[in-house]
């Protein structure tokens, strides 16, 4: 969409801050593979203690928010651009 | 941006939110949930139905809602309406499959004093799943045939 708008007009600077959003969704998958890693190599044998299972999943979940909430704005980004309001 | 134009984005939002959550649990999450042990994909199953009694009831009248304005506004193309009937009509037919459901989930969340045998949660499943993809392509079209019904306005 980006490529496709006309540089500079406001449906384009729409389309490359989503974009960047989508960027920035990106990085926090990046930051959430160590915890993915783990989880997918644990044996079930390896089943963490209560409270160390519910931190690393308070963590997995505060970065998961944030993720939620820039793939959201880039949605309404994204339509307002498409849809030239 | 008028009135129009800000219904067909709080339209475009809340059905792109409903027909996305539904694709990802689809896909990834029931699917999973296969996968695990009966007792585990019982207790999980549970306690995500449970949660969507609470977030279903808002977002839901609130798309159908914003369907219904978005078809009945403005000065749009003969297309353009037709297209956003039918999605209202899509959505209607999600909402169908949900009251058909009901059952099923009636039995999964007051199932409090005994749990299923895994013969009998793994049937109860299969059955749910499969309306559950009627609806998740339903509200999939739907919200394809309100882009198409506000790029063409």
């Amino acid at each position: 969409m980006a490529v496709q708008e006309e540089a500079w007009t406001l449906e384009w600077s729409l389309a490359v801050i989503g974009c960047a959003l989508i960027f920035g969704w990106q990085l926090i998958v990046f930051s959430l593979y160590p915890i993915n890693l783990k989880l997918m190599e644990a044996k079930p044998e390896d089943v963490p203690p209560e409270p160390e299972w519910r931190a690393m999943r308070r963590l997995w979940f505060e970065r998961h928010s944030l993720r939620t909430l820039l793939s959201s704005a880039a949605l309404v980004l994204f339509l307002l651009s498409a849809l030239a309001l | 941006m008028s009135g129009v134009e800000a219904a067909e984005l709080a339209n475009l939002i809340l059905v792109g939110v409903l027909a996305g959550n539904d694709l990802g649990h689809w896909s990834v999450v029931h699917p999973a949930l296969g996968k695990v042990p009966a007792h585990e994909s019982f207790t999980a199953e549970k306690a995500i139905f449970g949660r969507y009694r609470y977030f279903m009831p808002i977002l839901v009248p609130l798309a159908i809602a914003s369907g219904i304005v978005v078809a009945v506004i403005g000065d749009k193309s003969d297309t353009s309406f037709w297209l956003a009937v039918a999605g209202v009509s899509l959505l209607g037919v999600w909402q169908f499959v949900v009251l058909t459901l009901y059952p099923l989930n009636e039995r999964i969340l007051g199932a409090e004093s005994r749990e299923p045998t895994a013969d009998e949660w793994w049937a109860l499943r299969r059955s749910w799943y499969a309306r559950h993809t009627v609806r998740v392509w339903a509200g999939f079209a739907a919200f394809v045939l309100f882009v198409l019904s506000a790029l063409l306005a």
